[in-house]
């Protein structure tokens, strides 16, 4: 073998930090955004709060990681949707069982058309995909990425995003 | 039809807490003084961030990040089928081959229990060239103590070629086998052999190995390359990196970094 590293090869991760000033910083500048994604997913104060607070661990355990984000913004609301998301495949969360009951209540032809905004849309409709395409459709409809954003944001090319939004908006359509 | 471009809702949330580069954030300010809706929308992102801070105090958002921050990851959660996936009879050779053996050791016996022909890449964990030593487990996060050592040892089995990286929790990968360049030649025997140096691994949280025996060349930058592309497929869960994308077997094993 050739090109040994020295015998003790020390690889440079993260450092302390003072803890509740960066909690803090992460608090005043990112809670409320985080929150509000994670409330906007999961429909339920109790299961957010513990949502939010999985996902400020995670960017605080790997700070360094974290810093050196380009936008630490879209860092947090990838790893809060992605985090959600996963919820709601394991759990089943409970804005979707009271919606399915909502929709089992309601009688043929009641309502008509409805004015659904688009996120209640992207919401009610997400449940449905596969994981990537739920991911492509929230950073998409909702943060309103450009679709080379989400295809950059999810390691994908930018024709595989597009043939996921497609799918998700032409599969909502039949519904409608 | 409203023909007014508005600023979209991600670069609205950047712009409020200055993230946007110079540029952006003029831009983002002289439209806003004549665009009266992104006023209203940035109005209530502030109001949401406000709503937050009344709805969860300071506090109480400190004890419940460090909770969630202790106890994650769930040591002994994950069932990592990539490690099995090159060889499927590796758990037997590990648990031969936790047995004993000194962690400087050039080579060893292959363990006797091992499927033939199936190269194994063996993870051991030591303090130090006296200290105790350990196999770290496949398939689960193994759990350094501070100060504590790794070191690689493989089973080539043919494979004349080996890379390794690692990447961690923020998707940082680094080189380690070799630093640069097209990786190190590996003697094609059957003896498990111990690649040199230790490695220690500083900073908190995961850290994934990933070991790459090839045939033929690769250069460690392709291995790294595959190995951020991975990150992102994942969306930043080491848990779920999964099979890079590049030739050769592949092994894994996830670090916990104190």
């Amino acid at each position: 073998m050739a090109a040994f590293p020295p015998e003790l090869h020390v690889l440079r991760g993260g450092k302390s930090e003072e803890r509740r000033e960066l909690l803090s910083g992460l608090y005043a500048k990112y809670g409320g955004s985080v929150y509000g994604r994670c409330r906007y997913l999961l429909q339920d104060e109790s299961s957010a709060e513990d949502a939010m607070q999985e996902v400020f661990a995670r960017a605080f355990v790997h700070f360094e990681g974290f810093r050196s984000e380009a936008s630490p913004l879209t860092w947090l609301l990838k790893i809060a949707t992605h985090h959600c998301l996963n919820l709601q495949r394991t759990a089943r969360a409970r804005w979707w069982r009271r919606f399915e009951r909502e929709q089992q209540g309601r009688p043929e032809g009641a309502g008509g058309p409805q004015v659904m905004e688009t996120r209640d849309w992207v919401r009610k409709t997400l449940a449905r995909f596969d994981p990537e395409t739920q991911a492509a459709a929230v950073h998409y409809h909702v943060d309103e990425m450009t679709l080379e954003e989400v295809a950059a944001l999810l390691g994908r090319s930018v024709p595989t995003i597009r043939k996921r939004l497609q799918q998700f908006a032409s599969a909502s359509h039949e519904e409608d | 039809m409203n023909d007014v471009i508005h600023i979209p809702e991600l670069a609205l949330r950047q712009f409020r807490i200055a993230e946007l580069d110079a540029a952006a954030q003029a831009s983002g300010q002289r439209h806003l003084s004549g665009c009266s809706s992104c006023r209203s929308r940035l109005q209530a992102l502030e109001q949401e961030q406000r709503a937050f801070e009344a709805e969860i105090p300071f506090e109480r958002f400190v004890g419940g990040v460090n909770r969630a921050a202790r106890a994650r990851p769930p040591l002994g959660f994950l069932a990592r089928p990539t490690w099995l996936r090159p060889a499927l009879s590796l758990a037997a050779v590990f648990a031969i081959l936790a047995a004993a053996g000194p962690l400087l050791l050039a080579s060893r016996p292959r363990a006797h229990h091992r499927t033939k022909g199936a190269a194994a890449v063996e993870v051991r964990v030591s303090t130090g060239e006296n200290g105790p030593q350990r196999v770290a487990t496949p398939g689960a996060p193994e759990a350094l103590a501070r100060g504590e050592r790794v070191r690689i040892g493989v089973l080539p089995e043919g494979h004349r070629y080996l890379v390794a990286v690692s990447v961690d929790a923020g998707g940082k990968v680094t080189p380690l086998y070799p630093e640069t360049g097209v990786g190190v030649a590996v003697s094609p025997s059957s003896t498990m052999q111990y690649l040199p140096g230790s490695l220690e691994f500083t900073g908190p949280g995961l850290e994934d190995v990933v070991v790459v025996l090839t045939d033929a060349p690769l250069t460690v930058e392709t291995l790294a390359g595959a190995a951020s592309a991975a990150y992102g497929r994942a969306h930043g869960d080491l848990h779920a990196l999964g099979r890079l994308e590049v030739g050769g077997e592949q092994f894994q094993q996830l670090l916990l970094k104190p």
